[in-house]
């Protein structure tokens, strides 16, 4: 290419710009551009905004020191600023967000499940500094280290809480109710560990065949029906029959005897022995992503010093 | 018009919704296919009568669930369940 050339191509790409910038300013000046927060974003706004968030969330929290989050105490603490601070827009296990949540767009996700996504340093980070052009407030310093580092420990223990669950610690605080038997922090594993040592998904494949789960379920890969729900990614499904937390032991103990929890359920007992049912689980957790299930897994066990958390990423 | 208040009121927060704007949560079921489904919520035949029933007071069709009461008036459930039985 010879110099006359490539000058033609650089005056050429420089008036395509600046009529690219005319135009977008001339577009933003007429204001047709809709900016109601009742109408949801155009897809790639909205995938923008959220490709750049999370990695400057991750790419923020980086070395920070987290606390010990399985204090009681600090989870009790976080419940009560959760409900004063978080439930209006994010809602909780069973309970509503108000309108001021609702006519925002992006919708604040459901917290339940948010330890899924961002881990300790980064749930701290959002809740202290809040997240530009998405309606999330920063709380720092209106709220203390403390009270943050409270509502990031709750935020772990939610996601284990049944809608009844919640109901209870909300009315224990309510009455100020103080009672060491109430579930603050998690003192089991729910079923992990049986899962991993004994759970077989090639089997659990063959028993959901065998019991004809199919007949009512739609299961990835072994066929499609539609009497109930669709059992498609289960891995992320967050409650299994609109009231237990998705957890190995709670999905085993529904498949076992549907009736002990809803009596009037249309899912039958189908007589399927524990270890059978762990194998249909083994299975149906093969579906979708697994993120769910690991961090799950990291908020409930025995009580730890410290949290495992990563933090150096 | 359910579409939009489907969207308003953030079912899809929780709920995959196909052709809702980020209707794609995985907290509860799916609700594709929604209308050949012969359930809901595990304890009512899908008959229009209980599906609006059900959006505008699942607590009191199922004390416990994870599904709020968010104060759907009647109406508005019918137009919210028109847009889910067009999904086949």
């Amino acid at each position: 290419m010879n110099r006359p050339a490539i000058k033609v191509a650089l005056t050429a790409i420089a008036v395509m710009i600046v009529l690219q910038l005319v135009g977008g300013v001339l577009f933003l000046a007429s204001g047709s551009y809709n900016i109601a927060a009742d109408e949801p974003h155009l897809k790639p706004t909205r995938w923008l905004l959220q490709a750049g968030r999370t990695r400057a969330v991750e790419f923020r929290s980086r070395g920070m020191y987290v606390p010990n989050l399985r204090d009681p105490s600090l989870v009790k603490h976080g419940l009560r600023l959760y409900r004063k601070n978080c439930q209006p827009c994010h809602g909780g296990p069973g309970a509503a967000n108000e309108q001021i949540g609702r006519g925002i767009d992006p919708k604040p996700p459901p917290l339940v499940i948010a330890s899924n996504k961002w881990n300790d340093s980064e749930l701290f980070w959002i809740i202290s500094h809040g997240l530009k052009l998405s309606g999330m407030p920063g709380f720092a310093p209106r709220l203390s280290e403390t009270d943050r580092w409270g509502i990031v420990a709750f935020l772990h223990r939610v996601v284990l809480l049944s809608p009844t669950d919640y109901k209870q610690l909300t009315t224990a605080e309510d009455l100020g109710v103080e009672d060491s038997s109430l579930p603050w922090i998690s003192s089991n594993d729910y079923g992990f560990a049986q899962l991993k040592a004994q759970g077989n998904a090639n089997r659990g494949r063959e028993l959901i065949q065998t019991y004809g789960c199919t007949t009512c379920h739609t299961v990835a890969g072994l066929g499609a029906a539609a009497v109930g729900p669709p059992l498609t990614r289960f891995a992320e499904r967050q409650y299994v029959a609109g009231s237990l937390v998705n957890v190995p032991s709670n999905a085993v103990a529904w498949i076992t005897n549907p009736q002990q929890f809803k009596p009037k359920t249309a899912m039958p007992n189908l007589n399927v022995p524990p270890a059978e049912a762990l194998d249909m689980i083994a299975y149906l957790y093969t579906s979708g992503s697994s993120e769910r299930l690991t961090a799950l897994e990291r908020s409930s066990g025995i009580p730890k010093a410290k949290s495992t958390a990563k933090v150096n990423k | 018009m359910g579409e939009h208040l489907i969207y308003a009121y953030g079912c899809g927060s929780c709920h995959l919704i196909p052709g809702v704007a980020e209707a794609n949560g995985s907290v509860g079921p799916p609700l594709q296919g929604f209308g050949s489904r012969i359930y809901i919520a595990g304890l009512l035949v899908n008959t229009p009568e209980n599906l609006l029933h059900w959006i505008s007071k699942p607590q009191e069709v199922d004390p416990g669930t994870a599904m709020p009461d968010l104060g759907v008036t009647e109406p508005q459930a019918r137009d919210i369940a028109a847009y889910l039985y067009t999904l086949q």
